[in-house]
């Protein structure tokens, strides 16, 4: 399967425009996030708040030059006022609901701004970037700072964006683990489930190609007296073993959900990266994937989800914990 | 003079209704998700509380837009038990014995009639029992009878039609189960008196009676089950009128009505036997229409048998105290506080121009029902604790307490949706008018309308589970997690953080793809996007040549996501057919593209789109090479 994706936006002349950010990074702390990608921080909170937080528009001064005047070139011959124009930095925080203007700097103001901009202000930190258990995107975008003429295919309204990108940083210590509820007789008869099942994933309403925050999660049942026993004995071999067994069934559950989507086929990772869904391909993904790495996975799910869940199976790792159980036992 | 009732006989040659009507809503009892489980009305009573008030309702918001003199919409329901001459009087009039003879040589089960009702006791000492209905403030059942345009043809005798103005609560055709189940016997008695049509000046005044029955065989002959009390015949129901009417109405105790007076417009219902109880219509009453009831824009009242008034208070009750403050918010009438929220929808795509879906109010109690534990009523009844948000439209009926989360803090709210979209919304409503159904169904729902009910549902979750969210307290420590192997794995995978060695993905694209497209200028502003698309089989694919399947969609894009499909006009190149459903199947061969072109149609130019563009390998045919 074959697919290609495009957002079309209602102007001409801009076309140019739109990838102008794409060269550009976040720098967090050591890391580096480059333009339309994420990263996933494993950082004990006062670390996390430590880290310095700036954007790196260009790799040398020289790069930079040829940005602005890329940049104000492709404005002015879309016929646009450049001080119409603006470079504009939001860091946002899905999980505290909030968003931070952190950069507005004008077209013709842009020879003043540093290459690399730190996103920190004057010491204070933002609060969407002080969120070291749920991480924080920032975008950046070229928009119309004030309003226009109203011209057909032009754009005119204040806030329209003529480019734009993002940088995410996730963290291992969020958006928190989903805790087993233990699967009691009451909720076997609640939904009908045979005595003998061991564990149930309700997804209820939630749809996992949507974003996770938006919606109530899913409840990961497992038969009480099972997950007594894993409790009771956490770090024995076989417990380890279920537990990351476990961990593998929700994947498998998500990604089958995915898959009977009928939004699935229209959706783009971008569309699903907040879900479920954008999770299990993350992992799926491995470390440093591509947006097109991605982007395959996600056709990947549609069309053969047992290959995704077999590419997750290998980020779970249950192959070590499963060896010892079947050499050593428990004992 | 005698009447007595007329019963219509089976003819093959004419289509023909059963008095069965009841079935409709058979098995399909009222919704009392979470904590309205307890103390449920019983389904009858909803019934009735549910259509006839909605009927009554619709009428009186019609005498309302043809001035504002129209006096205040009331309903009074009134109980009677009826003893010796009273009683009697209502059997001879209505020739009650004749059913009993009937009902005497019949399967009473078949017919829907339960195995005792008043019937068996009509010349004992036992009181009849019956429900009075009196509007007040409507339109009365107008329009010619000999046009089939009379309300209290469709009222009582049609099914399935509907002919109430836009906006209105429901359908005639249905309202009359809500009439049936008041009476055990399924006979209604309805007296209506309006304003004279200029078709028929002379007639201000209508009585008829109908008995819904079941399908029977009577002394030879088939019965499809309904029996009309008129001045007309079998085949020709012809209902009393005026000062006919008045003294029919006189002899069943009803009173007189006068289109003179304004306030006399309107119809009363007698149902014979009646099973319902008041205190249960009372909280059936309150918990259907209790918006109505705050807007002050209905007044209902209820008369117990011993003549005791039982007024619909819905601030009495706990619960629905709780939904009327979180209307009280969504109305502006309240400021929502740290435990509440007013939220104004957005519109459904479709609705260019509109503000909002609708308001929504909600509200919590972190120290009580939001957390409620309790699992069993007050009798015994089972309780699922949810998030409940009363959905309503313009009747301000409750059309169902929506189930928006089944996990603590839970939450209650009211939803009042803009008459923008009162319409579709209706149009969503299944015949009990208890949901707004998403799906469409053909000749039912058109995708347009389930598109709308589909965005309100949506929004209503999201901005619920949002403000759950909110009110919950903070994720647990990761120490307190009993499981610690499977707590690091699951927060990997939430978190989409693999770890180890980069695994690349392969690419395995058999069909390369060549797009090239733009906006353009459509009409003087309106604006339509033009492309083409170049399919060729890739370097990936082993073979020379591969049957495939291609499509092209466009959608706008709203909140970042995909909603409304664009249409798109495609020329496939030749070799090409569509299959109806937005696909192309044809032949890829090695060294050539099959270029598509396509243009969509014109669209408000303040939307961005996406395009996306498929490309597969045929599943039915492959030839000369597979790359899976």
């Amino acid at each position: 399967m074959s697919t290609e994706t495009r957002t079309v936006r209602p102007f001409v002349g801009l076309d140019e425009l739109q990838h102008a950010l794409g060269g550009t990074a976040l720098r967090f702390g050591e890391h580096c996030v480059p333009a339309g990608s994420s990263i996933t921080v494993d950082l004990a909170p006062q670390e996390f708040l430590a880290r310095p937080v700036s954007i790196e528009w260009a790799p040398d001064d020289q790069t930079f030059l040829h940005l602005r005047e890329h940049i104000i070139g492709t404005v002015r011959s879309a016929d646009l006022p450049i001080d119409a124009v603006a470079l504009v930095v939001i860091a946002t925080s899905s999980f505290l609901k909030l968003a931070d203007l952190i950069l507005e700097c004008p077209l013709p103001q842009m020879a003043e701004l540093p290459r690399i901009t730190s996103l920190l202000g004057n010491g204070r930190r933002p609060r969407s970037l002080s969120t070291p258990f749920n991480g924080f995107t920032v975008h950046s975008y070229l928009l119309l700072r004030r309003a226009l003429p109203d011209r057909l295919l032009r754009p005119h309204r204040m806030g329209t964006w003529l480019a734009r990108t993002d940088y995410r940083v996730e963290t291992t210590l969020g958006p928190g683990s989903l805790a087993p509820t233990p699967l009691t007789g009451e909720i076997r008869k609640q939904y009908d489930l045979p005595r003998k099942t061991v564990r149930f994933i309700h997804f209820g309403d939630h749809d996992p190609v949507q974003p996770y925050r938006d919606q109530e999660p899913p409840i990961f049942y497992v038969d009480e007296e099972i997950l007594a026993q894993l409790n009771a004995r956490r770090t024995a071999p076989t417990s380890r073993a279920l537990q990351l067994q476990l961990a593998h069934d929700f994947v498998t559950a998500v990604v089958y959900r995915a898959a009977a989507s009928p939004e699935l086929e229209a959706l783009s990772y971008d569309d699903v990266r907040t879900s479920l869904l954008g999770s299990v391909i993350r992992l799926a993904a491995g470390p440093g994937a591509s947006q097109a790495e991605l982007s395959a996975l996600l056709a990947v799910t549609r069309r053969n989800p047992e290959r995704l869940i077999a590419r997750a199976e290998h980020f779970i790792d249950l192959a070590d914990d499963y060896s010892a159980i079947l050499k050593d036992g428990d004992s | 003079m005698q009447y007595t009732w007329s019963w219509e006989k089976t003819d093959a040659r004419r289509p023909g209704m059963s008095g069965d009507l009841a079935k409709i809503f058979r098995h399909e009892d009222p919704k009392a998700p979470g904590v309205f489980a307890a103390g449920a009305p019983s389904a009858a009573a909803t019934l009735l509380a549910r259509e006839v008030i909605q009927n009554s309702w619709d009428a009186a918001r019609e005498l309302r837009e043809g001035g504002p003199a129209a006096p205040q919409f009331e309903i009074e329901f009134r109980f009677k038990e009826l003893h010796g001459a009273d009683k009697r009087a209502i059997v001879n009039a209505l020739d009650l014995r004749s059913f009993a003879i009937r009902a005497a040589s019949i399967d009473r089960r078949k017919v829907g009639l339960p195995p005792r009702d008043c019937l068996s006791e009509l010349d004992t000492d036992e009181p009849l029992r019956v429900l009075q209905i009196t509007e007040y403030g409507t339109t009365g059942m107008y329009g010619p009878w000999q046009e089939n345009k009379s309300h209290m043809f469709l009222a009582l005798l049609s099914i399935g039609f509907t002919e109430k103005a836009p906006g209105a609560g429901g359908s005639y055709g249905y309202g009359k189960a809500g009439l049936i189940s008041g009476s055990r016997i399924r006979s209604v008695v309805a007296y209506t008196c309006f304003r004279p049509d200029q078709r028929e000046p002379d007639v201000t005044r209508r009585l008829l009676g109908v008995t819904y029955w079941g399908p029977h065989d009577y002394q030879g002959i088939n019965h499809p089950g309904i029996a009309t009390f008129s001045s007309g015949s079998a085949g020709d129901i012809q209902p009393f009128v005026n000062k006919e009417a008045d003294a029919i109405a006189s002899a069943l105790g009803l009173a007189i009505r006068s289109p003179a007076r304004l306030s006399d417009l309107g119809t009363t219902f007698l149902l014979i036997d009646t099973p319902i109880k008041p205190e249960d219509l009372v909280r059936a009453v309150e918990r259907s229409w209790w918006p109505a009831l705050v807007e002050n824009d209905l007044v209902v009242a209820i008369v117990d048998f011993d003549g005791s008034p039982l007024a619909p208070r819905p601030m009495r009750d706990p619960v629905l105290r709780t939904f009327i403050a979180a209307w009280e918010i969504a109305v502006g009438r309240s400021m929502p506080g740290s435990d509440s929220y007013r939220s104004d929808l957005t519109a459904p795509p479709a609705q260019r121009g509109l503000a909002s879906a609708g308001r929504l109010g909600l509200i919590a109690d972190l120290t009580g029902w939001s957390y409620a534990t309790d699992e069993i009523g007050p009798n015994g009844e089972e309780i699922l604790h949810r998030s409940l948000v009363a959905l309503t439209r313009g009747p301000k009926m409750v059309v169902e307490y929506l189930e928006a989360g089944h996990t603590p803090p839970y939450v209650r709210g009211a939803f009042i949706a803009d008459p923008a979209i009162d319409d579709r919304l209706r149009e969503t409503e299944p015949k009990a008018h208890d949901a707004w159904r998403t799906k469409a169904e053909e000749g039912e729902v058109s995708p347009e309308a389930a598109a709308i009910a589909t965005h309100v549902i949506k929004k209503i979750k999201q901005t619920v589970n949002n403000f759950r969210t909110k009110l919950k307290p903070p994720t647990p420590p990761p120490e307190d997690f009993n499981l610690p192997l499977f707590d690091k794995v699951m927060r990997k995978i939430m978190a989409g953080a693999a770890q180890g060695k980069r695994q690349p993905v392969a690419e395995t694209r058999p069909i390369a793809i060549r797009l090239d497209y733009a906006p353009v200028q459509a009409a003087r502003d309106r604006v339509k996007i033009r492309g083409r698309v170049a399919y060729s089989l890739s370097e990936h694919f082993s073979g020379d040549r591969a049957n495939v399947t291609v499509q092209i969609t466009y959608r706008f894009v709203e909140d970042d996501r995909v909603g409304d499909h664009v249409p798109l006009s495609i020329k496939p190149p030749d070799g090409f057919i569509s299959d109806g459903t937005g696909r192309y199947a044809g032949l890829l061969v090695r060294g050539t593209e099959a270029r598509f072109t396509f243009e969509s149609e014109p669209y408000d130019p303040s939307w961005s789109g996406r395009l996306v563009v498929h490309g597969e390998l045929s599943d039915r045919v492959r030839t000369d090479g597979d790359t899976e």
